[in-house]
């Protein structure tokens, strides 16, 4: 019963933080509609008994990506309406019809019962393929997954990590690059 | 509770066992990048010349030949996550053997266009993407896969982006980006829902998934399953640059440095393509009915968008993205073709991925010619937005009109050039023909004889686009001198050789089939 309320406040906390990034005029206000959001994942997370996915969710997303959006508005100086470009009404009206056609794409893949009939469906029935995890020790489990059956993309992300590191920084530095050829005049 | 507890028996974790030997020409590409960024900030002298272009050359041409001595492998490695089978090392080879070729076309592109100082960083990202797209083409498991297809195009949106001083390149870069991140986003929902039906994210246990707890077959019975086919068949079809999802291509194609198109065009391509094919086959094969459909719409539209709105662009680079995206209507129609068209698809990849380096490479040294007066100059200055720049590259902006006494002033580029516009063309004795006959008989095998018919059309109307380029370099023609061209020997041996390969391979198309017969697994 407990869980289902904390599932029920949860849920609309996340629901109301998603809709408050997409619908607040103030960028500011929507970054931290955005930690709302993803706080009450967490708690999702925890009902699920996956901790080491709520930390993470916690540290990481409501924590390093929140205060980067942040610094990055206000690097920016867009921390108010006026200076955003607002999107055209025309781009609202599709992007609420892609938004809700994707939106019935997916309830159609999961509540809409395929050629096996109700039985086949997995959001009713609950089940899927492999057995689910025994949760009490999530953190050894996720180190075991990531050195045995995860291991080539656990590596294969370093060398992600490597571009990105390099991207960035050649990306930055080659501003000032040979200036004996002629630079764009830029407006 | 949290409970932190160390592991009772640290023996009970079977840490998979690395086949060194089977993975060394991906650990070549991916650890040479290391190695020369690391090497060349210690030893300032190394970044001198040609050099970390014949490295990287070197590098990726090992890489090719350690592929042909693993020429009769086929297993699985690291516990199934990859698999090295004649499909895997016909990819890899196509992909090594580019990058070999990119790297001598952007030899002098680098120090002409100012960028000496970068020129290790442009070498590093062009290897560490193309092992990206090698762990694409051998991935059996989709979070391998998707990790892949990450490492493959974040490196390359980089590339298009670094010529700083270009705003057309900036442009292009952001538009692939931000298209790209979106396409990559739906490419994983595809994956989640997939794994949501079946529990497994490898190939072979979706394919095989048997029976739930519940003795139900979650592959046969769940529309959950489709609609993950469906986004990760969007997924592809952007990467690989299928109408309705090809329009970031001409822009980006145009916009990016002529390398990188090149590059773009062929390896990015073809690992795509083969990593497409691979999921479509093994993972899903007992969905064919559901998503060959899919697969045929996407082909047919990118048949005819490449031929038709190919015909109505004047600007070389954007005529060579439509005819790209012509050859992937090929491509796909290899795809549709399951068992049958896997050796269609390998050879029109292998076929494709060398003419189109090849043509790219040309249309860059052509441009590639010494300092001229300074009155025309101004001819080089072309309008961006509100912004006037010095066009630094000035391929970008080539048009038909621009071609006209080409024959004259290029004789050897423009004759290279021809050869390699009639294989794209399907002109008999080149290798475009061989791959174009084989993917239309895949079709007629499969009894799409619709597709087929399709095809045939696309090729004649594709036909036209290509004619019109040599037209346009052969027929009108001023009064004008020979150039005094200034490119790289290195781009013009690597142009060479992709123009030997279309003719030889052309009359003699025997070594590339056997290479890749028995390749269906």
């Amino acid at each position: 019963m407990i869980d289902v309320v904390v599932f029920g406040v949860s849920a609309i906390i996340v629901l109301g933080g998603a809709l408050g990034v997409v619908l607040s005029k103030n960028p500011v206000r929507a970054a931290l509609s955005l930690v709302a959001s993803f706080l009450a994942v967490a708690v999702l997370f925890v009902i699920q008994q996956a901790h080491f996915l709520a930390l993470v969710q916690v540290v990481v997303y409501g924590g390093a990506i929140v205060v980067l959006f942040l610094f990055v508005i206000m690097l920016l100086g867009v921390d108010k309406v006026e200076d955003l470009d607002l999107p055209e009404r025309s781009q609202v009206v599709a992007g609420i019809v892609s938004g809700l056609a994707f939106f019935g794409l997916i309830c159609a893949g999961l509540f809409v019962s395929g050629p096996g009939g109700d039985e086949g469906n997995v959001a009713l029935t609950g089940q899927i393929g492999r057995n689910p995890i025994d949760s009490t020790d999530d953190i050894n489990q996720l180190a075991a997954d990531i050195f045995t059956r995860n291991l080539v993309p656990f590596m294969a992300t370093a060398l992600l990590l490597t571009i990105a590191t390099i991207g960035a920084v050649v990306m930055v530095k080659n501003s000032e690059a040979d200036s004996s050829l002629p630079e764009a005049e830029v407006n | 509770m949290i409970t932190f507890q160390t592991v009772a028996n640290p023996d009970a974790f079977e840490v998979p066992i690395v086949e060194w030997g089977a993975l060394s020409p991906l650990l070549i590409m991916a650890l040479a990048p290391i190695l020369l960024v690391t090497v060349s900030s210690v030893v300032p002298s190394f970044k001198k010349a040609s050099l970390p272009t014949v490295y990287t050359a070197g590098a990726a041409l090992l890489s090719a030949a350690v592929t042909a001595t693993l020429w009769s492998d086929n297993r699985l490695l690291m516990d199934g996550a990859l698999t090295i089978d004649r499909f895997t090392l016909v990819g890899w080879l196509i992909i090594a053997v580019g990058v070999a070729a990119i790297a001598m076309l952007l030899d002098n592109y680098i120090v002409k266009q100012g960028y000496f100082e970068q020129i290790i960083e442009w070498n590093v990202l062009l290897m560490i993407s193309a092992a990206g797209g090698m762990i694409v083409v051998a991935a059996q498991d989709l979070i391998v896969l998707f990790v892949g297809i990450e490492v493959l195009s974040i490196a390359t949106y980089v590339l298009v982006g670094l010529h700083l001083r270009k705003p057309i390149a900036q442009e292009a870069a952001f538009k692939y980006f931000i298209l790209g991140a979106v396409s990559s986003g739906v490419f994983a929902y595809g994956i989640a829902l997939v794994y949501g039906a079946t529990g497994s994210t490898y190939l072979s246990e979706i394919a095989t998934s048997g029976r739930n707890s519940l003795g139900l077959n979650p592959v046969v019975d769940s529309s959950l399953m489709l609609v993950g086919i469906a986004l990760m068949l969007g997924g592809f079809a952007f990467k690989v640059g299928a109408a309705p999802f090809h329009s970031w291509t001409p822009d980006v194609y145009q916009g990016a440095p002529t390398p990188i198109t090149a590059y773009m065009a062929s390896a990015v391509k073809v690992a795509a393509a083969l990593g497409f094919a691979r999921v479509m086959h093994d993972a899903f094969g007992e969905f064919s009915v559901d998503w060959q459909p899919l697969v045929s719409v996407l082909a047919v539209l990118s048949l005819v968008a490449g031929s038709f709105i190919g015909l109505a662009q004047k600007n070389l680079k954007r005529i060579l993205a439509y005819s790209s995206i012509n050859h992937v209507g090929f491509i796909l129609i290899a795809i549709y073709a399951l068992d049958e068209g896997v050796e269609a698809l390998l050879f029109y990849s292998a076929s494709y991925a060398f003419t189109v380096i090849g043509s790219f490479g040309i249309l860059m040294m052509m441009t590639q010619t010494e300092p001229v007066l300074a009155e025309s100059d101004d001819e080089k200055m072309v309008m961006i937005g509100a912004n006037k720049i010095r066009n630094l590259e000035s391929a970008d902006g080539m048009t038909l009109d621009d071609l006209a006494g080409a024959s004259k002033r290029h004789p050897l580029l423009a004759g290279l050039f021809a050869v390699l516009l009639f294989s794209q063309a399907g002109v008999p004795f080149t290798v475009g023909f061989w791959a174009k006959l084989q993917a239309i008989l895949a079709a007629v095998s499969v009894e799409a004889y619709l597709l087929a018919g399709f095809a045939i059309l696309a090729a004649v109307v594709a036909a036209v686009l290509y004619l019109r380029i040599v037209v346009a370099m052969y027929l009108k023609s001023d009064d004008s001198e020979p150039a005094r061209t200034n490119y790289s020997k290195l781009s013009l041996i690597a142009v060479v050789a992709c123009v030997l390969l279309t003719v030889g391979l052309g009359i003699y198309p025997e070594p590339l089939s056997d290479l890749v017969t028995n390749a269906g697994s």
